[in-house]
């Protein structure tokens, strides 16, 4: 697959040296009685791939959506690239160079494939400054089918889709929400391979949750694992899949 | 934006305004009938384009109201040129929007209904206890040359069609379908919903306040009761009645509305019963409306002359809908 040119201007916002992109601290949500996510403390840094995994229920899209702005935090903060964001609404959050795919409608079905990037693209200031909508096709491998309904599309392109959509608002931190679910063999290879070449050639950062283990294991630098709210381990892939903590997890 | 595109919209306003002038002005039905069929299509075009962004504005009444009532004092007191009257009143409207709307689009659904039904009668009665603009009997007297105002009404009527077509084409216009139908997806793309529907609500109230300083001119009396939330509802049932999905429909619906109540009037009393009736009827056979249903025939004849290879990936509707799912 072709890889996205490294000769496009890079994002407007410049990384800043030192300091992790994305800085969870103390982060807890409750739902009534019941801890979703309790007590979460993470940091990801430039150039990073960070899997989130755990098993159902265990606090993953809610961790998601206070990040992205959908819910406040019960408690704890949220920091991007050195500013506090807790608390901001989802459209401020985006603007500050946090973009988030949604899993099951992350794609405008009416729209073609190019006027779907197009409305995301031309919405701020800080996208139109970003990469062309050309661009962000091609990166996608999705340039021959600009012209499709976005509706008409197989699930994979549909997923890449969603990605460039996500892209088009020009973020530091790319956050995926099961990017791989439903995909077969072969269009989950094509979104791995997108995400690596992401950060290989646009140095992009990001935050990827899934189900599937073996993929997560593969394509990410760092695996932090959830369980009912509370991380209990993060590490290199190969430690965190020998941790007894996470294997309990699993099978518990 | 190929120049291409524009050949259709421009030319069908351009047809539409010439008859219009042409019956207009003069003495047949078309006197009766025009003047009243470009103030509904304004009203109507208003109507939909909060629509499009996912709300239904039950004050169009009162925007209507206050452009009606602005004109009328600005050519009673001041003696100010038609046009400029016209505009003042667009402008206290689209203010009072941007007002309204800053103050209530934080609600949605149904509460925007119930409470921009109430900001609508609450100036009504607000104008029936109000002595300066005449109270219950309103403001009498406006003048104007008759055929300046229809000529204005037609002309008004196409630019804003056309101004509208172009806000739909434009990177708003996307948005704007954005908005309505996945507020989740805009969020996360960094478009403020609630901007994006204040925007569309204050170019709304402009176009109201526009028809409704037409409207005074035109009629020479405003009262109070040209303002109730009945006209709302009315305008609602030229943008059902006409299809939501294109701008056209707005129009049609408004013209083909005002018309058949002109000539219903020799049923009488039973006039309501058979508007209401057939209103009904046509909302159940034509959920598109009349131009969502010629769109689905006229696409039907193509589709089978074409034989059965049917294109699925031909052109999207204009206003294009798929509802999200809760997540
Ligand atoms: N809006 C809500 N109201 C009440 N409880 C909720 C809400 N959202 C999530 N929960 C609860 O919070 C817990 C964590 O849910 P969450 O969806 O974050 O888990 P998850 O890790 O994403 O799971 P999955 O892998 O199944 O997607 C669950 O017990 C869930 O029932
Ligand atoms: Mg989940």
């Amino acid at each position: 697959m072709s890889a996205p040119t490294p000769s496009v201007p890079p994002a407007p916002t410049p990384p800043r040296a030192g300091g992790p992109v994305l800085h969870l601290r103390s982060v807890s949500r409750a739902f009534g009685g019941l801890k979703a996510v309790d007590d979460v403390t993470l940091e990801l840094h430039e150039g990073e791939i960070l899997g989130l995994i755990g098993p159902n229920g265990a606090g993953k899209s809610t961790l998601f959506n206070i990040i992205s702005g959908v819910h406040p935090a019960s408690t704890g903060s949220v920091v991007l690239d050195g500013r506090d964001i807790t608390g901001l609404s989802t459209h401020a959050i985006t603007r500050r160079g946090l973009s988030r795919t949604l899993q099951d409608h992350g794609v405008f079905a009416p729209l073609t494939v190019r006027a779907n990037v197009e409305a995301v693209h031309g919405a701020t200031r800080r996208s139109r400054a970003g990469r062309s909508v050309q661009d962000l096709l091609e990166a996608c491998m999705l340039a021959d089918l600009a012209d499709t309904v976005a509706g008409d599309l197989p699930h994979g392109c549909e997923r890449r889709l969603s990605i460039a959509i996500a892209l088009a608002t020009s973020p530091r931190l790319l956050c995926l929400d099961e990017p791989l679910s439903g995909l077969n063999e072969e269009e989950t290879s094509e979104v791995l391979d997108l995400v690596r070449d992401l950060r290989g050639s646009w140095g992009m950062t990001v935050l990827f949750i899934d189900h599937n283990m073996r993929a997560v294991m593969r394509l990410c630098d760092r695996v932090a694992v959830l369980d009912r709210g509370r991380k209990i381990c993060d590490g290199p892939p190969h430690e965190v899949q020998k941790d007894p903590r996470m294997i309990e997890a699993y099978l518990g | 934006m190929r120049s291409s595109e524009w050949l259709v919209p421009v030319g069908v306003t351009a047809a539409a305004v010439v008859i219009g002038l042409v019956t207009g002005l003069g003495d047949g039905v078309g006197a009766l009938v025009v003047p009243w069929i470009c103030i509904h299509a304004l009203l109507a075009m208003a109507m939909r384009l909060v629509m499009q962004v996912g709300e239904i504005n039950l004050a169009v009444g009162a925007f209507y109201g206050i452009g009606a009532y602005t004109a009328a004092q600005m050519n009673l007191l001041l003696e100010a040129p038609l046009l400029v009257s016209v505009v003042a009143g667009g402008l206290l409207a689209g203010a009072a929007a941007l007002v309204f709307g800053g103050l209530v689009l934080r609600v949605s659904g149904a509460a925007f209904i119930l409470v921009s039904f109430a900001a609508n009668e609450v100036l009504r009665l607000t104008l029936t206890k109000t002595e300066w603009v005449g109270g219950n009997s309103g403001l009498v007297g406006v003048f104007a040359d008759p055929r300046a105002v229809v000529t204005a009404m037609v002309i008004v009527t196409g630019v804003v069609a056309l101004l509208l077509v172009m806000l739909e084409r434009s990177r708003w216009g996307r948005q704007f379908a954005v908005v309505e139908n996945k507020p989740l997806l805009a969020s996360c793309a960094g478009i403020n919903p609630r901007s994006v529907k204040l925007i569309a609500l204050v170019a709304s109230g402009v176009i109201c306040g526009v028809a409704g300083g037409l409207f005074a001119h035109y009629s020479s009396v405003v009262a109070p009761p040209d303002f109730s939330y009945m006209i709302s509802i009315s305008v609602l049932a030229f943008v059902m009645i006409g299809g939501r999905d294109h701008l056209l429909g707005a129009v049609v619906g408004a013209a083909v509305l005002t018309y058949l109540t002109e000539e219903m009037r020799m049923f009488g009393a039973y006039e309501p019963v058979i508007y209401g009736g057939a209103l009904m009827i046509a909302m159940v056979l034509m959920p598109k409306g009349l131009v969502g249903a010629a769109h689905d025939v006229l696409r039907r004849v193509t589709d089978s002359r074409r034989g059965s290879s049917s294109d699925p990936t031909g052109e999207p509707s204009p206003a294009p809908r798929e509802k999200e799912r809760a997540s």
